[in-house]
């Protein structure tokens, strides 16, 4: 594959996966526990952008942002109901983190439920793809790249120059000292969870646009999306992106590779061209994982 | 009226109690020193005060008003401020984005007078504003978090050991900045190690042991009582 379409697609991916793992990672920040449910948040929100724009027929865009609204109202309720209490009858993050498998679960097969298992495809027309220097390129593509980049943009912005963002990251140093500012730490979590959920909602209906959407995607993006997260330093939104654009890149370079060199074995053999199996694409991020999990257990940007 | 009456707390931590019944009363105008031994509950004092802890018996009066069960929050609200003795800045964030969470309840203008009376009392702030507060020295970081929590524009200032860790010079800035507060007429409770510094200029001073009040009174004859310096003050 020429350079120039690894470069596209990986840009794609990680697109696709910062805007997952930057919730991810801002929960973990915050509560200390990973969020299990977080890509089954995701898949809720690019359900309900699929019947809005199916059912009411809306455009896609409005749909996806009142499904993001709405997944992130989805979000403070489960806080609200499960979380919150728990909070506040001081239960170690571990439990929560299982609390989260077990939403995972429910939430997994509610969709099921409520969707079937049928896969879906959203209503976008096929268009011939853009061609960049010999590399192809179909303008959802363009978009999700485009979005992907102005999300990240937006979130920074919101991180260091609003009243908001600098009393997430108060809160994020320290908590008790926070709430010594009159910074109310409660109402803030909300607004967190509002925007994971959020963020996540964009990234998954991205996902499920480029291929297809059904029940069990957001559990089968969880390892990429956890990797991601991690390989950047779990905590630290830069480090999301970091991990993403990292995942991507490696996702598309081995998928990429032609082995051919390996196991001709100098001359030996005389295998025409051998590439690695696209159904072995998630071995990567399990591969990365326990590089990382073994050799740089705080991952690339460790938090202060 | 007492700006703050804290009356016969009982708190702790789980259902361990570290005080058992200690009172504490501040004056408007009054620097009030507590002293004790490690372990007498004098930082209990002060979370159960805030609203970290919730006594498990006693009212905490604020101008009047009971704020027993108020969260830290609603008593900043209130005009009460806490410096913790560690960790009180925001390591990650710049010296002028910590200044500005501690006026976080407070409109812009406020802010930004509070934000320059700060520049004005610690220079030192102010030239190096942009940079993370992490890169500051001890006496620094302390210089910075009385700033922060100074920007409400408290009516009480709870000081929990300001000395800890810094060198004599700055703790006699830092001392010379608490004296100068009470001039412009805040309440101050110092809990402090170096009690001969802090009780000298304190209007009153309270000894805590073992959770309760041991002695009260004028700060002098703390500082003059022969019994209360050999145990307490190292003779």
């Amino acid at each position: 594959m020429e350079i120039v379409q690894i470069i596209i697609n990986s840009l794609i991916r990680a697109s696709e996966l910062s805007l997952l793992a930057l919730g991810l990672t801002m929960v973990f920040d915050i509560l200390k526990f990973a969020n299990f449910a977080h890509t089954d948040y995701a898949l809720l929100g690019a359900f309900l952008a699929y019947s809005f724009s199916q059912a009411l027929g809306l455009p896609l865009i409005v749909s996806v942002m009142i499904a993001a609204g709405l997944t992130g109202l989805f979000g403070i309720g489960i806080d609200k109901v499960l979380y919150k209490r728990l909070r506040t009858i001081g239960v170690q993050p571990v439990s929560l983190m299982i609390v989260s498998m077990g939403v995972e679960i429910a939430l997994r097969n509610i969709l099921r439920l409520i969707w079937s298992s049928e896969t879906k495809t959203y209503p976008i027309a096929v268009v011939k793809p853009l061609e960049i220097l010999g590399a192809r390129i179909t303008m959802l593509q363009l978009e999700i790249i485009t979005v992907g980049f102005l999300s990240m943009v937006a979130f920074h912005i919101l991180l260091h120059k609003t009243t908001f963002g600098k009393a997430l990251r108060a809160i994020s140093d320290n908590r008790a000292l926070a709430s010594a500012c009159a910074i109310d730490s409660e109402k803030m979590i909300r607004w967190m969870w509002f925007i994971a959920s959020a963020y996540g909602v964009i990234g998954g209906t991205m996902i499920a646009m480029e291929h297809v959407l059904y029940p069990r995607l957001g559990f089968n993006i969880l390892i990429p999306v956890f990797c991601a997260a991690i390989l950047g330093g779990i905590g630290n939104p830069y480090g999301a992106v970091l991990g993403a654009l990292i995942l991507a890149f490696a996702e598309n370079v081995v998928l990429a590779l032609d082995l051919k060199w390996l196991l001709n074995l100098g001359g030996l053999f005389h295998f025409e061209s051998i590439q690695i199996n696209t159904g072995y694409k998630p071995a990567v991020s399990f591969l990365i994982l326990i590089l990382v999990l073994l050799f740089k257990p705080t991952g690339l940007l460790r938090k202060e | 009226m007492a700006l703050l009456e804290a009356i016969e707390i009982v708190s702790g931590y789980g259902k361990t109690d570290i005080l058992h019944g200690a009172s504490v009363t501040v004056d408007k105008d009054e620097i009030v020193t507590i002293i004790g031994p490690n372990g007498a509950g004098k930082s209990t004092l002060f979370k159960t005060i805030m609203g970290y802890l919730i006594p498990r018996k006693g009212k905490i009066i604020f101008s009047g008003e009971d704020v027993t069960r108020l969260p830290p929050n609603k008593k900043v609200e209130k005009g009460i401020a806490y410096v913790p003795q560690l960790e009180n800045i925001f390591p990650s964030l710049t010296i002028l984005e910590n200044l500005e969470m501690g006026g976080y309840s407070k409109d812009k203008e406020k802010v930004k007078r509070g934000m320059e009376r700060a520049f004005e009392a610690f220079p030192i702030l102010a030239d190096r504003k942009t940079q993370r507060a992490k890169s500051l020295s001890g006496g620094e970081r302390q210089m910075l978090a009385m700033s922060m929590a100074l920007i409400t524009e408290p009516a009480l200032l709870l000081l929990d050991e300001p000395s800890a860790g810094l060198s004599p010079k700055v703790t006699e800035e830092v001392f010379r900045h608490i004296k100068r507060l009470h001039e412009e007429g805040i309440g101050i409770l110092i809990i402090e190690q170096d009690a001969h510094r802090s009780l000298s200029i304190s209007d009153r001073g309270y000894v805590l042991v073992m959770g309760q009040n041991y002695f009260e009174g004028p700060a002098n004859t703390i500082l003059d009582d022969e019994k209360i310096r050999e145990a307490f003050l190292g003779g």
